[in-house]
């Protein structure tokens, strides 16, 4: 079978600057991997690469069997990506947002707009349809982009911290829907800083520091390779702590 | 709420109030070459009020002062378009005024600095010229004459006092989501209001003797007009050294200010409240959703949207064919059986409204390459850039060349040639100026993406050659309006050969994955580019690229 998403080396320079260095990892269709690291440290530029909109200046990147270089159209009709700050229209409502990002993945019309409404009534949006985006909250902007996300019915969705801004009962409801496109068969990258968020979401934890990543799997297997016990928090620390310098 | 406080307010929104006007210019080089030059300005402007002041000095008559007065209403109006765009933006549409009310000062002062730093920047043009003025036409004569900027900074706080009110009237109206692109079209008009009737008089006057027209004014003033010691004279007093006219112009004008801007402030708490999103929604019932458009269709209607919705697209699509009215004074003329239209007159009409169109069908494209506020979505879709530029440019170009439209039918319906040749003209300019913009005009940087840009910067090769392409177009108008159509096809076909030339492939919103650029013309057009490129560098000096 294939993995849903599989990167070999990918390296990304800006001048002389490596943002992402010979990273390597693999997600598996029903998997959900977390990506995890400080501020800087490659995870957005990471997420970029695999979504088509940056090329890497080496290595290679297959989602669901699919080159993401070499053919990015199909693989970006497997793909969906939600940025950290939602990519809105802020003179569109809801539904008109959904209607263009529904043509540009080319969808059925008839189709689309009926998930379109079953998305902004499980988003608790459906009320607030005729509303433009540029009177939500923090939190509704982030219903919305997520609705954009998943009309197109991706089979790889990447999420960069998707829980900002939302409050408990839409954090649950978010949670439940990301679930439920794992038990459909698809695959999801999430970023976060709560580190809550990735040790009870997440199958993987891969972490990231200075664009090369340091360790990854279950909980466990990150303690091993950090030689600490304590908490998920605990070991992240550890791993992404400056090398000290030697003697 | 003390001194320091107050200080430090002031000081805020006079700084915010610079760096607003001096927009993009950021580097210290550049500022000091726009601040020279419009100092240089101003001292040779001053210069020449100065001269004409002292001129003035003792032989203030009711004619005279009709003069100075009718001056006054000209430059009301501009203070008042100006305020009232001010005021909207400053209460209404700056997001600091929650942040300001959670601090403890009082919202009388918040709004009282803020009106008063409005009141000098709305003035400010005016102040510069009125202080050099008055100082070089105390030292050439009357000492008095240095009272004139306190006069103009009276008129400012004046037209400041005015629009508060009309802002106050249109966001209740209009609410807050509407009241900016609103006052914007408001101001425009008020702007060119005086300009606009004294363009309908000079054209509706074409052929008489208008001398003796602006004669018979004078001397039906000298006739009317109340003696100069009439209270109806004091604000043109009050800007011709004397100063107990400005002593009272100034208590008025103070008094105005003051008061609109206390009755302001009462409500200030409850627009501060709305100007943040409270109460900025929809309301009445919800309309049932319809149904999705497909393809193509759907995103023709978000740009279309977008657009519509944009403050700046309609007073930028207006204002121009605004101006335009004008024009039809002659055909009414015509109507009313008052000789034959003149062919220079018509080729002038025809080949101006072919310009206007370009201009306002340049400026649409470019806000709609500028409000793709979410670029990354489009690059990560599976949809092909060529479709969405596409989409982009017919959406751009139907206001535009729809509204030009409306203007050349009444101009082929008495001047066949002519609505013609400025139909095609037209039709040709505005889709390759629209095609060049789409294809060069992507925006490089964030900067280039700020609210009130109308177009992203383009290489200087391309915009030169773009002209050129353009200007091919407009000759063409100009000749077939004289019914010399097959010499109008020579500049035509240059217009759609550099057209063709200066078309490369989409570069607009360009995925980096994507951009690989093949040229689709050959090495014929890659040489001309090539040319075109060379010229550009030879004018412009090389630059260091910005980073993103």
């Amino acid at each position: 079978m294939n993995d849903a998403l599989r990167l070999d080396g990918v390296t990304k320079r800006y001048g002389d600057k490596i943002a992402v260095d010979a990273i390597s990892f693999s997600v598996q269709p029903g998997e959900m991997y977390a990506l995890l690291g400080p501020n800087g440290a490659g995870k957005t530029t990471t997420l970029r690469m695999i979504c088509g909109l940056l090329r890497p200046d080496a290595g290679q990147i297959r989602a669901f069997g699919v080159d993401v270089i070499n053919d990015p159209m199909a693989a970006k009709r497997l793909i969906a990506w939600a940025p950290d700050e939602p990519q809105l229209y802020d003179r569109l409502n809801p539904m008109e947002y959904l209607e263009f990002v529904a043509a540009l993945w080319d969808c059925e019309p008839k189709a689309a707009r009926a998930l379109a409404q079953e998305l902004l009534e499980r988003l608790g949006l459906w009320e607030n349809r005729q509303q433009r985006c540029e009177s939500f909250s923090r939190g509704m902007k982030q219903k919305t982009a997520l609705a954009g996300a998943l009309i197109h019915d991706p089979k790889l969705l990447l999420l960069d911290e998707p829980l900002t801004g939302l409050d408990a009962a839409a954090a649950r409801l978010v949670k439940d829907m990301l679930a439920e496109r794992l038990q459909a068969g698809g695959a999801i990258i999430l970023t976060t800083h709560i580190l809550d968020v990735a040790e009870r979401m997440a199958d993987r934890i891969g972490i990231i520091r200075s664009g090369a990543l340091r360790a990854e799997g279950n909980l466990a297997q990150l303690r091993a390779v950090a030689g600490e016990s304590g908490s998920l928090e605990d070991v992240f620390l550890r791993l992404v702590a400056p090398d000290e310098p030697t003697p | 709420m003390n001194a320091r406080h107050l200080w430090l307010f002031a000081r805020h929104e006079a700084r915010l109030a610079l760096r607003s006007m001096l927009g993009r210019v950021n580097k210290p080089l550049a500022r000091f070459v726009l601040l020279a030059f419009l100092g240089l300005l101003a001292i040779g402007l001053s210069l020449l009020a100065a001269f004409g002041l002292k001129a003035i000095n003792g032989s203030l008559s009711p004619v005279v002062l009709a003069g100075i007065s009718a001056g006054l209403i000209l430059l009301s109006t501009l203070m008042l378009a100006q305020a009232l765009l001010n005021a909207v933006e400053s209460v209404f549409v700056r997001a600091d005024l929650d942040f300001l009310m959670g601090a403890p000062i009082s919202p009388a002062i918040v709004l009282g600095v803020r009106m008063l730093v409005l009141a000098l920047n709305t003035s400010l043009f005016w102040l510069i010229i009125a202080t050099g003025a008055g100082i070089g036409a105390g030292v050439l004569g009357d000492w008095r004459w240095l009272g004139l900027p306190f006069a103009v900074l009276g008129l400012g706080m004046a037209m400041v006092g005015l629009a508060l009110p009309i802002a106050d009237v249109l966001f209740r109206v209009f609410g807050a989501r509407r009241v900016r692109p609103i006052a914007q079209g408001i101001s425009g008009v008020i702007g060119v209001s005086i300009g606009l009737g004294f363009q309908f008089w000079n054209i509706s006057r074409i052929g008489a003797d208008r001398s003796a027209d602006i004669l018979q004014v004078f001397k039906t003033v000298g006739r009317v007009a109340p003696p100069i010691d009439s209270w109806v004279w004091i604000p043109a007093r009050a800007f011709s050294a004397d100063w107990k006219a400005l002593s009272l112009w100034l208590l008025v004008t103070s008094f105005l200010f003051v008061w609109q801007v206390l009755r302001f402030s009462r409500r200030f708490l409850a627009r501060v409240a709305a100007a943040a999103g409270q109460s900025s929604g929809r309301k009445g019932p919800i309309k049932p959703a319809g149904p999705f458009r497909s393809g193509r269709a759907a995103l023709i209607a978000k740009e279309l949207r977008l657009l519509v919705r944009n403050p700046i697209a309609v007073p930028s699509l207006l204002l121009p064919f605004l101006s335009l009215a004008p024009l039809t004074i002659p055909l009414l003329g015509l109507v009313r059986g008052q000789g034959t239209l003149p062919v220079a007159l018509t080729s002038l009409a025809a080949s101006l409204i072919a310009w206007i169109a370009l201009s306002t069908s340049r400026a649409m494209v470019g806000l709609t390459l500028l409000v793709e506020e979410a670029p990354d979505l489009a690059l990560a879709a599976p949809a092909a850039n060529r479709g969405l530029q596409r989409a982009k440019l017919i959406a751009a170009l139907t206001p535009a060349v729809g509204l030009a439209s409306l203007v050349i039918m009444p101009l082929a319906f008495f001047a066949l040639q002519a609505g013609l040749a400025s139909l095609l003209g037209m039709l040709g300019a505005s889709l390759c100026t629209g095609l060049v913009a789409i294809r060069h005009g992507r925006p490089r940087t964030k900067k280039e993406l700020r609210p009130g840009r109308t177009m992203p910067r383009m290489p200087l090769g391309i915009t030169v050659g773009g002209g050129l392409a353009t200007s091919g177009f407009l000759v063409a108008v100009g000749l077939g309006s004289n019914s010399l159509w097959p010499v109008a096809v020579i500049p035509a076909l240059i217009g759609v050969g550099l057209t063709l030339v200066l078309l490369d492939e989409p570069v607009q919103i360009e995925p980096e994955i994507l951009a690989t650029p093949k040229p689709r013309f050959g090495k014929a057009k890659a040489a001309l580019s090539a040319v075109f490129a060379r010229v550009g560098q030879r004018i412009a000096k090389p630059k260091t690229p910005e980073k993103g």
